[in-house]
């Protein structure tokens, strides 16, 4: 069976109503329209029923779930971009203590004052952690509420 | 069969047209509302037909029109506006089928007819089962093309943009889905 010139033809008249004497003729004659017509008549019988049985949730809601889900994805991007500011500035705070505490034309032997900071780091790492992560913390906890 | 209250609506009046295109700049609550209510019906109907689950295409409908929004693209006309939807719709279903096939296979097109099978008389539900059995046996392309070009009206160009294929080849295709189809309903 070959392709119908008429098909886009028969296709948009069953799409506006149904198709007309003389198109419902050439269907009758023609078995690709005629396949085209049945099949058509199915799928938009199936539209239609789908649509008027789709359990879909108001507009309002779509749109608050939307726009609730935007403001999420905005705060955790900005969070993001607060903890690199928070590490970028701890490591900054470091290295001026370092260059402010060490004596000028010091050179610093790093396995010795890794070994002297040694008892203190566990703390200092702790302290850090906790400054760190306290305001993430707090923050998840106040947008699961 | 009076086919006229199962018209698609494809076309806007020119007055909503241009409204709509004024509006498009910047979409707020009362758009995005409005533009909801007038596709979300089309839009998730053919995301049950494609994926064959009616919970699946609740949840993609959602998601859907969360990326429309988020994208905030500006649209020349509704019919792009719908168009774009109808894409994102069919690259999250693309999407889904492909986590799916990397996971596990469920059957599809038995889920959509339990839950709206008693919505109609018997004799519809029925042809409407065939065609869901049938339409759940081609491939997804065969089915998104089918649904576009039937149930939606979409042109060639548009359904080549919304499913991600050359506009040449649409033509082919649906010829061939159109084909397989009859024979998956005719071979019932």
């Amino acid at each position: 069976m070959q392709a119908c010139r008429r098909e886009a033809e028969m296709l948009e008249r069953l799409r506006n109503g149904r198709p007309d004497a003389a198109l419902g003729e050439h269907a009758a004659e023609c078995p690709s329209c005629a396949e085209v017509m049945a099949l058509a008549a199915a799928v938009l019988d199936d539209r239609a029923t789908l649509m008027e049985s789709a359990p879909l949730p108001g507009s309002g809601v779509v749109w608050w779930r939307t726009t609730m889900r935007l403001r999420r994805e905005a705060a955790r991007r900005a969070l993001r971009i607060a903890r690199l500011v928070q590490v970028a500035l701890v490591v900054a705070a470091v290295a001026a203590s370092i260059a402010l505490l060490v004596p000028k034309g010091t050179t610093i032997d790093l396995p010795a004052a890794l070994a002297s900071i040694r008892w203190v780091a566990v703390p200092i790492f702790a302290i850090g952690a906790l400054l760190i992560m306290a305001p993430v913390a707090v923050y998840f906890v106040v947008t699961e509420e | 069969m009076d086919l006229s209250a199962l018209m698609p609506e494809t076309t806007l009046p020119v007055e909503l047209e241009s409204k709509t295109r004024a509006a498009a700049s910047r979409m707020d609550e009362e758009s995005f509302r409005a533009f909801y209510e007038r596709t979300a019906r089309p839009v998730w109907a053919y995301l049950v037909r494609i994926t064959g689950e009616a919970q699946l295409a609740d949840d993609l409908l959602q998601e859907a029109f969360y990326r429309f929004y988020r994208a905030r693209t500006v649209y020349e006309s509704e019919s792009h506006r719908r168009n774009s939807l109808f894409r994102i719709a069919t690259n999250l279903a693309h999407d889904h089928g492909r986590r799916r096939r990397r996971g596990v296979d469920v059957p599809i097109g038995e889920e959509a007819e339990a839950v709206h099978a008693d919505a109609s008389p018997a004799d519809r539900v029925t042809k409407r089962m065939d065609l869901g059995r049938a339409l759940a046996r081609l491939r997804p392309l065969q089915r998104e093309i089918l649904w576009l070009a039937y149930a939606q009206g979409s042109s060639h160009e548009e359904i080549a943009g919304m499913v991600g294929v050359s506009r040449k080849s649409i033509k082919s295709l649906l010829f061939r889905a159109r084909k397989k189809l009859a024979e998956l309903m005719e071979a019932k």
